[in-house]
């Protein structure tokens, strides 16, 4: 049953979205970014209808919330321009108000609660700066490793999740790895087809309202979801030490291990104490 | 005009005796619950925080009215990661929707010993119209002289129907559920 969901609901939607982005990545910009802006959060859509059904206004819950997440992302792949001037405010906006989207019906009790404001505003600073880093990686690096960034970030983001008591979320960030996964292919092979401008907000953006959303809804201790951020910091480093390699697949692996190894160490230790579902 | 107010006044009275006013007991009260697992068997769990009014009008039965409020994060199932996992994002939402309700909207007689109950529950944030025959037990008065009366109930919902679809399927988790509520208030 869960291979049958695994390549129902995330396997399936990332082919489509693959030959999509492939489809459309030979047409000029800005129409290429906004095209795959709108493929991207289409597959998510499509994957988490499979998982919840039809999606609801307003959403009936947190998971249900992030349909509406990823619509408003591909807004923002449509709306701003690559290359634009004024992108760090807007990227700030944006998360801001998708974590509104999400968290708008507990606003009461969390407001109330000075920490919960305070990790919320924490986690969208870790999406904002998990965004700047893209932004700063792609100076140096291949058009391959940022998206193979995002790709382990969902991976773990998929795995802590399912730890911490929440198939349905779990098997969405699931959906959006092995999305990442299928445009990794198209990064490596067909660098020029795909728009990073199009997938950088929802590698990091859209990741940061699932951070808050995970941290709302499932109760998950703030320091282990800001633990997932570990492949940007990696980036940053790289950017950082000026560090890059002629090879893209070269690039990607050495990036990967580095950040794959921490990751799978908390994870590790995480479901030692909690474990898989029952 | 003092006819007037006496006869209010006996109104009144008449059909405060003929209402009877309950608290439910939540040591007595249980909402148990059962839902088919992929199949193989069904699982059952009960809710260990309730709480709620009834009225009853023995000559009067339309007059009756039952609210019941339950928990959502007292969900127990026997399992703990399954309790945890039924009261987060997939299932209940327990953050977000706190409680079950269940408000009668008609009461009527439907035989000797039972009632024909209509209502609305509200379950996960969406609120559906529901009917259920309510059998009622014994009324009188327990060892420490206090006035009690219960009953019991079996209504089956449509869990995707209030929003909780998520793995609905035959060789999932099923979709209708049956509660069974079992209860005793005590007279105020």
């Amino acid at each position: 049953m869960l291979i049958e969901m695994f390549l129902k609901t995330a396997a399936a939607p990332a082919v489509v979205v693959a030959l999509l982005f492939f489809f459309f990545g030979s047409q000029p910009e800005p129409w290429r970014s906004r095209t795959q802006s709108v493929i991207l959060a289409a597959g998510f859509i499509f994957s988490a209808y499979l998982l919840s059904g039809r999606p609801a206004w307003p959403p009936p819950g947190g998971a249900a919330s992030l349909i509406w997440v990823a619509i408003w992302f591909a807004l923002y792949g449509w709306l701003v321009p690559a290359h634009s001037g004024v992108k760090t405010v807007y990227r700030g906006i944006w998360i801001i108000a998708g974590v509104a989207m999400v968290v708008w019906q507990l606003r009461v009790s969390l407001l109330n609660s000075e920490m919960h404001a305070r990790n919320i505003l924490a986690l969208i600073c870790v999406g904002w700066g998990m965004w700047g880093a893209l932004e700063r990686s792609i100076r140096i690096s291949h058009a391959l490793t940022p998206v193979a960034m995002g790709m382990v970030t969902f991976t773990a983001a998929s795995l802590l999740f399912l730890f911490k008591s929440s198939l349905l979320m779990s098997q969405m960030m699931t959906a959006m790895a092995v999305i990442c996964g299928a445009l990794s292919l198209i990064a490596w092979f067909f660098p020029r087809r795909i728009s990073l401008h199009a997938v950088f907000p929802f590698l990091s953006g859209f990741m940061g309202v699932c951070l808050v959303t995970a941290y709302v809804f499932l109760d998950i201790n703030p320091w282990l979801l800001v633990s997932l951020a570990i492949p940007f910091l990696a980036l940053l480093a790289k950017d950082l030490f000026g560090w890059a390699s002629t090879s893209a697949l070269t690039d990607a692996l050495v990036m990967l291990v580095i950040s794959a190894i921490p990751l799978a160490y908390i994870l590790w230790k995480v479901s030692l104490t909690s474990g898989p579902l029952y | 005009m003092k006819k007037l107010i006496l006869l209010a006044t006996l109104i009144l009275s008449v059909s405060a005796f003929g209402a009877d006013k309950y608290t439910i007991d939540p040591a007595h009260a249980s909402v148990v619950f059962k839902i088919n697992h992929m199949g193989f068997s069904n699982v059952y769990g009960m809710f260990g925080d309730i709480s709620g009014d009834f009225t009853l009008d023995e000559k009067n039965p339309e007059q009756s009215s039952v609210n019941i409020v339950i928990k959502t994060d007292s969900v127990d199932t026997k399992n703990e990661k399954r309790n945890e996992h039924l009261k987060k994002a997939d299932f209940f939402d327990a953050k977000l929707y706190p409680t079950i309700t269940f408000k009668s909207t008609s009461v009527k007689k439907a035989g000797a010993k039972s009632y024909l109950v209509k209502g609305d529950l509200t379950l996960h944030g969406k609120t559906h119209p529901v009917t259920f025959n309510l059998e009622r037990f014994r009324t009188g008065e327990d060892p420490m002289k206090k006035h009690r009366t219960g009953g019991e109930t079996k209504l089956t919902i449509k869990r995707s129907d209030y929003g909780m679809g998520f793995m609905v399927g035959p060789e999932k988790v099923g979709d209708e559920v049956q509660i069974m509520i079992s209860m005793e208030g005590i007279k105020d």
